[in-house]
């Protein structure tokens, strides 16, 4: 049995005043993916974190707003309010989802009480990734994966949010990773939501061209903190490369693996 | 009609910036502090200039630069030339450079449409610069009575004199201040004033980079140091 | 939701010609390439592109002011200032204009707003001749098709199709070679300029305090127009004036280097009215053409007015995913890729119903934009106004918004109550766990599964939670993992 990692030196909490986090579980997680929502909830746990799932999630209005159903997208940000009204800070391993609930201010600004109330909740919103690294100040998660895998750096994560090193911090220290750039590693996959299905050509092409300069740095997995990215590039690859047999990871399962059992 | 029109257009503007002011930014642009005056620095200047594709070459006497000049008009075959009316031009003796080697020059008093004519027979045009700018290889040309626009764009190949007439600009920031100084005794900016970066290009063609499409396909910058 | 016609069409045949594809790409990561090599070695890039989009939007809160303040200092040069409040008008100004100086044949540099205005056919009718003469601009008027990027018009054609287009329609002797090529079309073209009446230009800026037109180019055929023919026009849209030069020197210390990577392009021109006494080139007589089009409406709503900062450099469409795949004609406008979105549906009398929808949100555009516009901010903005605004920006389109309002409402209903969103995700499991049936009956659907294997629907987390949670529970009791 592997001993877990040290606690970052910088922690001030002591293993035993774990962070209490709020699970923000995208309703692509909850119906389609969801080892992402355990893995992510099992990462957080052993970082250190005491993980709660707040009752009565739906959908945080991204599919609304994205849509230019603004209006509609208010109810749905309204109701998120609520259901994460709670002071814990609110962990999503999505860079989109965490993006719609960083536009909530913007989308309530109609209302003051409210968009205060949504400016707090953005400013304790995170992705995986960043409450990790710069939150939590960890880095090493105690994973083991020995494989070649490519990172894919999905555009809400690595533009609307910034993050860039911290996906690749983690992952440097999942024992036996061997992580490769593709040469285009920020080039968008194509899928852009309700994108992929209005312009389905151009679509299909942005996919095939991300999925195959993944493929060719010859890596085994493909990485990505996005779970509409990676549905978007498994569901390509399943189709039309399956002999590859290349795997489609979320970082939260990357972060997750090498412990046996439900990993 | 167009003064209806005029009406129309600066008072939809009017309302809509009385709608909605633009959000205001700094009170003031951060414009970045003018530069120092710049010693000559041609080895910045050769770099640039051979960078975008043009020749440097740097004359440490009046008799360099007419070397220079006449290694010019040999390599290029040049049979005839249209020259700049400039005092550094004058000064440095290039007609007899010119003659000896028995080019043609386009007689400085020719009307308007002979001097286009002659000018678009010409094979090589020879201009001062009224400043350089360091930071991108570029020859500023200013337009004046004998000082023609199609000296520096007819002929294939431009030779260009830095001289001691021409001001060192060390960025491309430093084009402002430089401008807004260039006034004429009625207030007026001269007609026209050419920032020239190289010989003309494209690449409209598959990317690929050709040299020469409407304007000069050779740029040579001469730097000429007199200490005489 | 129905197949959205237009852009949808288009791009789908753009995805299917290989030729362009392969052409796409090799221009976009060479654009790419040299922009990037341009910005690594420009240390105060950042700074820059701060200053652009304050110059710019200081410009804009003055707008009128800075406008008739330019009308007055063309004035003293001895220019004419003419107004038009749309394309039509405009093209008839430059029809009288032509006619008063009794011209016939006219050359034209590269210019955005000309095209915006479909000046060409405008002057045709009017009995000129009329010279594209940037090459990319003759290589498509030669062979009849719109431009197809803002900085280089021909990027859909390689060398061979240049070759036979100039054998075609020139009578030139076959060739493939660039240089070539590029010579047949110096050769001719220069005859043209030599023997035309009027130059046609756009601008890239006019500065207030002298009347001076800012003109960016790289061939030297924009220097030819304004120094060859007796008349000079150009048209320009009113949001490019300028209050001086400190601000055009701001402009110009990115823009060649977001356009090409270069530092300064091959000629920069500063133009002040007609030549002067003793002078023996240049034009005689110079006119200015203010255009409006649909601009002082952009003005007028704060949340688009940031659109009108663009330098026109093209950096966002060589980043652009959708720009790579689709190319420049799939926007069917003169203004392609991102900022195409954006103007596309604001200009003129509007159309284009459909291209906010046709991005991927990336985001790419805005970290190069040198005037700093939030490109997908404007995006979702003018979603909203599709979906909200029936009168948006062409009622007579079909196209746009992918929900409708009905379903969007229904959308609501269902995820309002955790308890519907539950049971419905439940039926969806129940009936049609492989999504077969869902993508059998919705076209958009059925199209994504042509290249995709469609994901399963599977447990909801949330069921599975209570037995995890004990579990995290007892591995943080443990101290050690689950």
């Amino acid at each position: 049995m592997r001993p877990l990692p040290a606690r970052h030196s910088g922690d001030p909490n002591p293993a035993s005043d774990p962070v209490r986090v709020q699970l923000f579980v995208p309703c692509l997680v909850e119906n389609l993916a969801p080892e992402i929502a355990e893995a992510t909830a099992r990462v957080l746990t052993r970082a250190g974190a005491e993980v709660a799932l707040p009752p009565g999630q739906t959908c945080c209005g991204q599919p609304l707003y994205k849509s230019g159903r603004h209006a509609e997208a208010r109810d749905l940000a309204l109701r998120f309010l609520d259901v994460f009204s709670g002071p814990d800070p609110v962990v999503a391993p999505s860079g989109s989802c965490v993006a719609m609930v960083k536009a909530y201010p913007k989308l309530l600004a109609h209302d003051p009480a409210r968009a205060e109330a949504a400016r707090a909740l953005a400013g304790r919103t995170f992705e995986l990734s960043q409450f990790l690294v710069d939150v939590l100040g960890v880095e090493d998660l105690g994973a083991e994966l020995p494989m070649a895998a490519a990172y894919h750096d999905s555009c809400q994560v690595s533009r609307t949010l910034g993050v860039r090193e911290q996906p690749r911090k983690l992952l440097a220290k999942v024992r036996g990773l061997d992580l490769r750039e593709p040469s285009r590693p920020a080039a968008c996959c194509g899928f852009g939501g309700t994108f992929s299905v209005q312009f389905p050509e151009v679509s299909a092409s942005l996919t095939a061209e991300k999925a195959a300069d993944l493929a060719a740095t010859g890596a085994q997995a493909v990485v990505c903190a996005e779970p509409s990215c990676l549905l978007n590039l498994r569901s390509h690859l399943d189709k039309n490369s399956p002999d590859l047999g290349i795997r489609c990871l979320h970082l939260a399962e990357v972060l997750n693996s090498g412990f046996g059992g439900a990993s | 009609m167009s003064d209806e029109s005029r009406e129309h257009i600066l008072s939809a503007l009017e309302d809509a910036l009385a709608q909605a002011p633009v959000a205001s930014g700094p009170a003031a642009p951060a414009f970045p502090e003018p530069a120092d005056p710049a010693a000559p620095d041609w080895p910045a200047l050769a770099r640039e200039v051979t960078t975008n594709g043009g020749r440097f070459a740097l004359a440490r006497s009046a008799a360099e630069a007419r070397g220079a000049l006449a290694s010019l008009v040999k390599a290029f075959g040049v049979r005839r030339a249209v020259l700049w009316d400039h005092p550094a031009l004058a000064r440095l003796g290039l007609a007899d450079t010119l003659a000896k080697a028995g080019v043609e020059v386009a007689p400085p008093d020719l009307a308007p449409a002979e001097f286009k004519e002659a000018a678009s027979e010409c094979d090589l045009g020879v201009t001062g610069a009224d400043a350089v700018i360091l930071e991108s290889g570029t020859v500023v040309a200013i337009a004046r009575p004998g000082r023609e626009r199609a000296t520096s764009l007819f002929p294939p190949v431009h030779l260009a004199l830095v001289t001691r007439e021409t001001e060192i600009l060390p960025g491309i920031a430093d084009l402002g201040p430089w401008l807004a100084r260039q006034r004429g005794e009625d207030g007026r900016p001269p007609s026209a004033i050419h920032c020239i970066t190289g010989p003309s290009s494209t690449a409209d063609i598959e990317l690929v980079k050709v040299r020469g499409v409407h304007g000069p396909t050779t740029l040579a910058v001469v730097a000429v140091e007199e200490n005489a | 939701m129905s197949r959205a016609p237009g852009f949808a069409d288009r791009s789908a045949d753009a995805c299917a010609d290989a030729q362009l594809q392969a052409n796409l790409k090799s221009a976009v990561l060479h654009f790419q390439r040299n922009r990037a090599k341009a910005f690594a070695a420009f240390p105060g890039s950042e700074a820059a592109r701060d200053l652009v989009r304050d110059v710019k939007d200081a410009a804009l809160s003055r707008l009128p002011d800075l406008l008739r303040e330019l009308e007055r200092s063309v004035t003293a040069l001895g220019g004419a200032v003419h107004w038009a409040r749309d394309g039509a008008e405009a093209c008839a100004i430059l029809a009288e204009i032509a006619a008063e100086a009794e011209a016939s044949t006219a050359v034209k540099g590269k210019s955005m707003v000309t095209e915006e205005i479909a000046l060409n056919p405008a002057l045709e009718a009017a009995g000129l001749e009329v010279y594209e003469t940037d090459l990319a601009e003759y290589i498509i008027q030669l062979a009849g098709e719109p431009p197809s990027h803002i900085m280089a018009p021909a990027v859909h054609k390689n060398r061979r199709q240049v070759g036979e287009l100039f054998a075609k329609k020139l009578g030139a002797e076959y060739t493939e070679d660039p240089t070539e090529l590029t010579n047949i079309a110096r050769t001719t073209l220069r005859r043209r300029f030599l023997r035309a009446d009027l130059g046609v230009t756009g601008a890239n800026a006019a500065l207030a305090d002298s009347g001076i037109v800012v003109l960016v180019e790289n061939e030297g055929n924009i220097r030819m127009s304004t120094t060859a023919p007796r008349v000079h026009v150009a048209v320009m849209g009113i949001e490019k004036v300028l209050p001086g030069p400190a601000e055009a020197a701001a402009m110009l210390a990115v823009l060649a280097r977001s356009a090409s990577g270069q530092k300064m392009s091959s000629y920069t021109s500063f133009l002040a009215g007609p030549r002067r006494d003793g002078e023996r080139d240049g034009a005689q007589a110079f006119h200015l053409v203010l255009l409006d089009n649909g601009r002082s409406r952009i003005l007028a709503d704060p949340e688009l007015r940031q659109t009108l900062r663009c330098l026109r450099c093209g950096a966002c469409l060589n980043v652009c995913p959708v720009y790579e795949k689709a190319g420049g004609h799939a926007w069917g406008s003169p203004y392609c890729g991102p900022i195409g979105t954006c103007m596309t549906p604001l200009l003129g009398k509007g159309r284009g119903r459909d291209l906010p929808f046709a991005c991927t949100g990336c985001g790419a555009c805005a970290e190069v934009c040198p005037a700093r516009i939030d490109l997908p901010g404007v995006i979702m903005a003018l979603r909203r106004k599709a979906a909200e605004d029936p009168a948006f920006p062409d009622p007579a389109e079909r196209g746009g918004p992918p929900l409708s309002a009905a379903a969007a409402k229904l959308f609501v209903k269902v995820a309002g109550s955790p308890g519907l969103f539950r049971a419905a995700a439940s039926l969806a499991r129940t009936l049609d766990p492989g999504l077969a049936l869902a993508s059998r009956l919705a076209p958009g659907l059925r199209a994504w599964t042509r290249t995709r294997k469609p994901p399963r629907l599977r447990t909801p987390f949330t069921a599975s939670w209570p037995a995890l949670a004990r579990n995290l529970k007892g591995q943080a009791l443990k101290g050690g993992r689950p």
